[in-house]
Formats: C-alpha cells, structure tokens, sequence
C-alpha cells in the first residue's frame, strides 16, 4: 500500500494543518486566550484507503475533520485534494467539490433534520449538484436506501420514527448520494450499542470495497480501528505523535502515548494478565499546552528528559512507513523524507 | 384539559374576536360615530335600543366597541408582524453570522432595552402632536421587536452548531437555502409564540395609550378611548369602562392563553425510555 | 452456603406510555453475595439501568412496581420498608456510583461539602471531622492535593477527577454493596483504566461488593466474577465470568462477544447479531429474541423459555438448552 501511495500523488494531503481557537470573552468579545486545537497536523489519505485518526477528547480529531472539509475555517495549512487546494476555492468551487468529500456524523439524533423526511435529506444533494430530479432522483433515494439496509420505503418517514443504528444508515446514505471519492467518518459508531455498531462497521467495510470510497475514520475506540483502518494516526493535544500502519501499530507501537492508549484499552478475556501502563492524571487543556513534547509531563519513558521538555518532536519515520513523533525511540531505518510528503 | 383543547379553545376565542372586528360594519347597530338622530347628545346607561348604553355625544356604545375592536386589533396585528418581521430579520442575522457582529447587534440590543419602551411611546406621540394610525402602528412595531430578536438569535445560534446544518453545508448546499430550509422551520414555534404573546401586550398597550389620549384619535373608536370617554369619579358611567374593560381583558387573556397553549404544544414531546 | 448480601426475586417495573404499557424490567431474579462483583450486562433499552435504580427505590417517576417484587438487603425487603429506614441505608449501607459524574454532583455546592455531607447525613461526626474525612477519603481515590481540591466545585474538575469524587462519596462510608451504573462509560480509555484500577483497589481494601451495569464486556472481563446478560427486560443468561466468555449459552451473549471488536487486527470482518432490540412496549411473544435469533424455531415463537440450570451458577433462558439439535451451525 505505501509503494502505491509513493508513486502515485494521495487523493487527500494535508500539510501542517492548523486550528486555534480563540477563546472571546468580555462586551466586545475580544480573544483572550488561544485554544490550539489542531496544531501543525500532516498526513495524507490515499484513493481508497482508510486512515485512522485516534486520540482521546481534546485530541483535535474532530476539529481536524472538519477543517479539511472547511467546516471550520483552519487557521493555517495546506489542505489538497484531487490536486486542487482546497483552502483557495472560493464558496461556489467549494461548495462543488463538496461532491466529493462528504461527511458521516457521530450522533444519530442531531445530525438528521427532524422536520425533513429521509427521502428529503438523502435527495438535498442530488439537487444542489443537478446530479438527478424528479423520478430519477426518486429512484436514486430508494437505491440508496437498499444499499445502506433499509427498505425503500422509510422514504417517507421522519428520523423520529428510527433507532439509532438506523439514522446512522440514513446518514451514509446521504453522503453516498452525491457519489463521493472521499468520506469523513466522524466517530461513525460510537453512540452505537455493540450489536449494531458491527453492523455499521460492516456496512462502511462493504461501502468502501464496492465504491472505492476513501474514509478519514475519526475514532476514540481503538478496537473498532482495528476493524477499519489501513493506516493509524494517533492524535494527542492537537497533534499527532504516531503514524503507522494498522498492524505495526498495534503490533509494536512505538510512542509511550500510543502504547499507554492500548495497553488501557480492556479485553474481553477474563483472567488474561496484561502489562497496562496506566498515565497518571489527565491531558493538559490545548489552551495551555506543555512546552516541548506534549506528552512528557505524563510519560513514563526511562529516557525522559530535559530535550523533552523543551524541544518539540518532529514526526519522523523510525521505521518503515512508521513515524513517531519522539526524542527517544530510536530511528530503526535510516530517516528520510517520505516521499507522499516530500 | 388536553394539549389540544388547550391550543382549540382560545383560538376560537380569538376567531370570535376577528369575526366581530371584522363584521362590524354589518353587526354593529349604528355606525360608530353616528350622533343619534333624535340630537340626544346625552350618555345613557344600557336601554334596549341601546344594549352597552351610549356615550357623552350619545354615540351607540356597542357599535363602537365593534368598530374599535376592529382598531385595536388591527393595530396590534399589523405591529406585532411588523416587530417580528424586524425581530427575525436582526436575531437570524445576528446569530448566523455570530462573532463581532453578532456581539455588537447584541450590545446595541441591550442599549435599546435599557430605555423603557412606554418612555418612548410618550415621547414620540407628544413630538408628533396626534398620531396617525399607520404612524401608531410603525412606532408599536419598531419598538415591539427586541424580544423577538433575542429569542430568533439566540435558536439561531443553536441551530447553527447542529449537524445537521453542518450536513447540509458538506454537502454543499448554500447558506441561503440552509437558513430557510434547516434553520427558519425550527424558528416558526419561537416566533408563533412570542407573536401571540406580543399581541396580547400591543393590544393592553394601545389601550393604555389611547386612555392617555396619546394613541388613536377621537372620533375613532377604539377599546382605550372609549374607556378614556368614560372618565368621571364615582364610575358613574360604569357602562362605559365595564363593557370595554371586559373586551380588553377578555382578549388580551386569549392570546395569553393561546400563546402559553402553544408553547406546550411545540415544547419537545416527552418519549419513553 | 451463607445467605446473599441482596436478594432480588421477580422485579417487574412498568410504565405506561402513549405506545401502551412497557413492561422495562419483566422478571428479574438475581443475588449478589458479600464482597462479590457481579456484573450486569446489556445494550441501551435492555432494563439494566431501572433494574440497578428500582434497587434503591430510584425510579423514575411514572415508573410503577408490582407487588409480587421483593429485593433483600440484608434480610430486609427494600420495595416495602418504610422512606425513613430505606434513607438510612442509602449512602450508608447500599451507595450508588452514577454514569455522569457531571449532572450526579451538585453544581452549587464544593466536593468536599458533597462528601462531608454524606458522613454528617449518616453519622453523629462534627462538621469538621466530616470534612477531615473527606479530605481524607478524596486523597484515597487519587485526588492530588485533595486539600485544595475539596473547596472546588465540579465544573473546575475533569471529567475523571469527577468520577473520582464519586467514588469518594459513595465509598466513604465503607457500604456493604455499591451499585456503579456505567462508572466509565463518559471516560476517556486511559481515564477508564485509572477508574477500574481504583475500583479494583476499593473493592481489595473495604471487602464490598460490586454491582457493575455496563455495557462494555471488555471491563465485564476484567472487573466481574459473575455475570447476568440481559436482554429486552429479561435476564437471558446468567453466568461465571471465565464461562460466558468461553462457553456462552444464550445465542444473543453469543452474538454479543462475536460483535464486540477486539485489537485483534486479523479479524476482518466483525460478526453480527441482525435488526435491533425492540422497544418495551413491544417485546415480541415467546422468546424476546427470536427474531434476531439464527436457531429460532416454531417453539420459539409459541413459548416463553424459562431460566433453565445448566451448571452449577450458569442459568440460561432458551430453548436450545432442552433441544441441543436444533442449533444451526
């Protein structure tokens, strides 16, 4: 996967990427603070592939989410797609290439219009994008709803009348209606009980084989990425501190944030005795970042210094098309530049 | 009382109302500034001929509480759409574009809501020497209109965080057509709400104007100057200030109760876990 | 064999609603023993968490209990003591640890009140010996500078620091039976690991036991000895811990493990259970599960199945247990 994605130019790439917040208060509301929620993020995302982006709350995988998709305005970065830079379009060429890059929300409940009906929501964007009217596109809504597994005729009806794995059906089904290349999946299952969170889970899987759909799975829980994700981008603090694909990093994580993370994550095998590492305390707030390595005030690396403290990690490939964001794991490979963001 | 007798039976009331304004011309025995042809300029309490009596220039009290409904209303109907059309229009704004605009339409709010709207009532109608009607009209509806945009706003600054409305702008819908589609619908229950509420309250106040004799002008009629023709201690022309003091209670109650009605009824149902 | 710490025969809580009577918890028979963790398990609509709340009597209103449900605590009948007595062992005796640290606290009030005020409730201790002991306790489940701590109000701690108060004040008192209902679901996976950690560390200190309302068969594994699934009011199996997981019983526990994901990354595919769980006022005749359920047959739809042994503590609701055959591979 990384040779294809070596040679060919990655259908999403995204350099640096920057989101502060600026925290108003007072009459005026003049910014007091600045909240650094997505702070200097680069990865890119091939036609296709799934990568995985995994942090905790306060991460800035949202936020990271829906700033490439312009949702939120970033503050700085570059953000490509297709080869057009998305951060230059202006609102018209923006709102067409939203054709192709489309959004799957973690609520159920909130992300559905609960006065228009589900054939309504699903045909919005078959006729902002002239893409089909009338019958057509009638016959397109109903497609779609076989596809994501609901019958046809729950066209008619209102999000009320679904359960929560349903509307969350209905949700891919809009984003699939104006055919995109590219899908944020926005903690897709999390509000999901375990029973139909397989089933979603599933339904993305077989959505991606038949239509060569490229996801950017924003997740909390490790064990459905372990599901979905060809590639795993772990977030801490607004940036990402470990790059890997899915099996070295699950395998052999490197970054002590990353192996923490796993190591807390139960198992459903009763009596099995694991090595947890339990991190002492909880992440610092994003307005107030810790100086050098976000992660060392909490880190139990043997190694741990003042380098750490003060001087900020770049992500770097330790290993093959593994790159980690830490002073002290030793580069495995000699470093180079890798060549989808060279 | 169920939801729906709750909604059902003020608003008949209210279309009880409506339909007497509007049948006036027909309903009332006389036309409301007829002096009557026998030239007995004279207030008299309730006859037969004359069932709520007459007033001082012996004009048909009845007639003119019909005809001065159809004023009161009116000017409480036309000024309450004008503040939520004004109302709306500045909270929307003021919501979907949010930041240091939204933070200044606020700020000016609270300058506007800081000088008491009677003030200005008074004010404006001694600069203006008698009002003209539409003039009534336009002064109640531009300052009628500050709650409305409070409350438009601040929907508006919760919808806009909705995914839904993020949805619908991923998929590239425009902004115009997201705040009339996604965002207007969710609005309607506020705004039918503080509408009703608002003519309830337009209503007591025109009346109140019109009893200072800032309001609607003699010989108009309206519930407020009749009741100022029934100014004289001792309530001696109790037909006077009874009859109009009951209309005016009477409809300002309805629309209470029918706006209160209808924020239950709009208020999120209750399901079952 | 000593008698349980709490005994729950036949729980039937019920509401009605505009769909028509919801029967949420139908039936629901279990025991806890002292300084036992037993763990109840389900997905959202299940009954689980009325179950834990009818416990202490906590349900919410319109919720109606039928008069044939007993629950023992100690040998008496918590449904019908009297408020005064049922008071007296709320906090005291029985606590209750809540999902939501963040609506279970009182905004108004500093952690430190909130906890002393469960010691001055139940015990004739000086305000400030109450507050000593909080302070103490808070410095117990791993409040750094608890001292400080104490005068703050909830919105200036996290979420997990929250949670930690919580147990604090549900544990302060040294009950017999704490009742966590999802204590780490809103937490984060590395906050949820410091949360069963100090619960694990409670449990070895005090001797209590652990009634554990989860979703999350992950912390069942780690946390529980014994294990009850429910299933759309009805507990459908009930089971060891090392036994569920190896052997289940019910076809929905089975489903249950197979759909939970795991960090394994070779499995691709996730297994499924199909449809999902009905709404109480529709549970479907027979057995509840039949039809999400791949061995269903005939009996299924025309009987109920009862709650039949199969082992030494492993109790199982269905009617394969009888009719072995007719299990589909």
């Amino acid at each position: 996967m990384t040779a294809q994605t070596t040679s060919v130019a990655p259908l999403l790439d995204v350099r640096n990427l920057t989101k502060h917040f600026p925290v108003r208060a007072g009459w005026f509301r003049a910014p007091t603070q600045v909240i650094r929620a997505v702070d200097g993020v680069s990865f890119t995302v091939a036609d296709g592939e799934t990568l995985a982006l995994v942090g905790e709350s306060g991460s800035g995988k949202t936020t990271a989410g829906r700033a490439i998709l312009r949702l939120i305005e970033p503050t700085s970065g570059q953000v490509h797609f297709g080869g057009r830079d998305v951060r230059a379009l202006n609102a018209a060429s923006l709102r067409a290439l939203r054709r192709e890059m489309q959004i799957v929300f973690q609520d159920p409940y909130g992300s559905l219009n609960p006065r228009l009906t589900v054939g309504a929501a699903i045909r919005e964007g078959l006729l902002v994008h002239q893409l089909a009217e009338g019958a057509a596109a009638e016959q397109r809504v109903r497609a779609l709803l076989d596809e994501v597994g609901l019958r046809a005729e729950y066209a008619t009806r209102y999000p009320h009348e679904f359960s929560g794995g349903q509307r969350q059906r209905i949700g891919i089904a809009r984003a699939l209606a104006v055919e995109p290349r590219f899908i944020v999946c926005d903690e897709p299952v999390s509000a999901l009980d375990v029973s139909v969170q397989a089933q979603v889970v599933n339904l993305l899987r077989d959505l991606q084989r038949d239509r060569g759909l490229a996801y950017l799975f924003i997740a909390h829980d490790l064990a459905v990425v372990a599901h979905m994700a060809d590639r795993v981008a772990v977030m801490y603090l607004g940036r990402i501190v470990e790059l890997a694909p899915r099996a070295a990093l699950f395998a052999t994580p490197r970054m002590p944030y990353t192996q923490a993370l796993l190591s807390a994550v139960p198992v459903p095998e009763p009596g099995r005795v694991r090595r947890r590492i339990l991190l002492a305390g909880d992440p610092p707030s994003p307005a107030n970042p810790p100086s050098g390595c976000v992660f060392h005030p909490r880190c139990s690396h043997p190694d741990r210094d003042a380098m750490c403290a003060n001087v900020i990690p770049a992500l770097e490939e330790k290993a093959p098309a593994h790159w980690v964001a830490c002073h002290k794991v030793p580069a495995a490979a000699p470093p180079s530049l890798p060549s989808t963001l060279a | 009382m169920s939801a729906r007798r709750r909604t059902l039976v003020p608003l008949l009331a209210l279309a009880c109302f409506v339909v007497l304004a509007l049948g006036a011309p027909w309903l009332a025995p006389a036309p409301p500034n007829a002096i009557p042809a026998d030239g007995l300029i004279q207030s008299l309490p309730p006859t037969v001929e004359h069932p709520f009596g007459t007033d001082p220039l012996g004009r048909d009290v009845l007639s003119r509480m019909l005809h001065g409904a159809r004023v009161s209303l009116s000017v409480a109907f036309l000024s309450v759409a004008l503040a939520s059309l004004v109302g709306t229009t500045y909270g929307a704004a003021a919501g979907w574009i949010g930041g240091r605009v939204d933070a200044l339409c606020m700020r000016l709010l609270d300058v506007a809501l800081a000088v008491p709207r009677l003030l200005v009532l008074l004010l404006m109608s001694a600069l203006w020497g008698t009002l003209p009607l539409h003039t009534l009209v336009l002064l109640l509806g531009l300052t009628g209109w500050y709650d409305v945009a409070r409350l438009v706003r601040s929907d508006v600054r919760g919808l806009r965080e909705r995914d839904f409305v993020l949805a619908a702008r991923a998929t590239g819908v425009r902004e115009a057509r997201i705040l009339w589609r996604h965002v207007v619908p969710h609005v309607w229950p506020t705004l039918v709400v503080t509408a009703t509420l608002g003519v309830a309250n337009t209503i007591a106040l025109e009346a109140g104007l019109s009893f200072l004799g800032l309001g609607v002008q003699p010989p108009d009629a309206s519930w407020g100057t009749i009741l100022r023709d029934g100014q004289l201690p001792g309530g001696a022309r109790w037909w006077l200030t009874v009859f109009p003091g009951a209309a005016l209670v009477l409809a300002v109650l309805t629309c209470n109760a029918l706006g209160d009605a209808l924020r239950e009824s709009f208020a999120p149902r209750q399901v079952a876990a | 064999m000593t008698s349980p710490l709490l005994s729950v025969h036949d729980l039937r809580v019920s509401f009605f609603t505009e769909a028509g009577p919801a029967r949420a918890v139908d039936g629901v028979s279990f025991t806890v023993h002292a300084g036992e963790t037993v763990a109840l398990v389900g997905e959202s609509g299940c009954g689980k968490t009325l179950t834990a709340l009818s416990l202490l009597r906590l349900m919410p209103t319109g919720a109606r209990l039928a008069p044939t449900s007993r629950v023992e605590f100690d040998g008496a009948d918590i449904l019908t003591m009297p408020e005064r007595a049922l008071r007296s062992l709320r906090g005291d005796r029985i606590a209750m640890i809540f999902q939501e640290p963040m609506t279970a606290l009182n905004p108004v009030l500093t952690v430190g009140d909130q906890v002393a005020e469960v010691v001055r409730v139940h015990t004739a201790l000086s305000g400030r010996d109450a507050w000593t002991r909080a302070v103490d306790m808070l410095a117990l489940v791993g409040i750094p500078d608890a001292a400080a701590r104490a005068q703050q109000y909830p919105h200036e701690l996290s979420g997990g620091m929250r949670q930690r108060v919580m147990i604090a004040m549900a544990l302060i008192l040294e009950p017999a039976l704490v009742i966590a209902d999802e204590p780490t679901t809103a937490l984060d996976v590395t906050i949820q690991a410091q949360i069963l950690e100090l619960l694990r560390a409670m449990r070895e200190r005090s001797g209590m036991a652990l009634l554990l309302i989860t979703h999350d068969l992950g912390v069942v594994a780690e946390m529980a000895s014994r294990v009850l699934v429910m299933y759309a009011g009805e507990v459908v199996e009930e089971s060891p811990v090392e036994l569920l997981f190896s052997a289940p019983g019910h076809p929905y526990t089975e489903g249950l493990l197979a759909a939970v994901p795991t960090l394994d990354t070779s499995r691709e595919r996730l297994r499924t259970i199909p449809g999902t769980v009905p709404p109480p006022t529709d549970w479907p005749a027979g057995c509840r599960f039949r039809e999400r359920c791949a061995h269903a047959w005939d009996r299924c739809a025309s009987d109920a199945p009862p709650l039949v042994q199969l082992g030494p503590a492993h109790r199982v609701r269905c009617h394969l247990v009888q009719e072995p055959e007719r299990r589909r591979t």
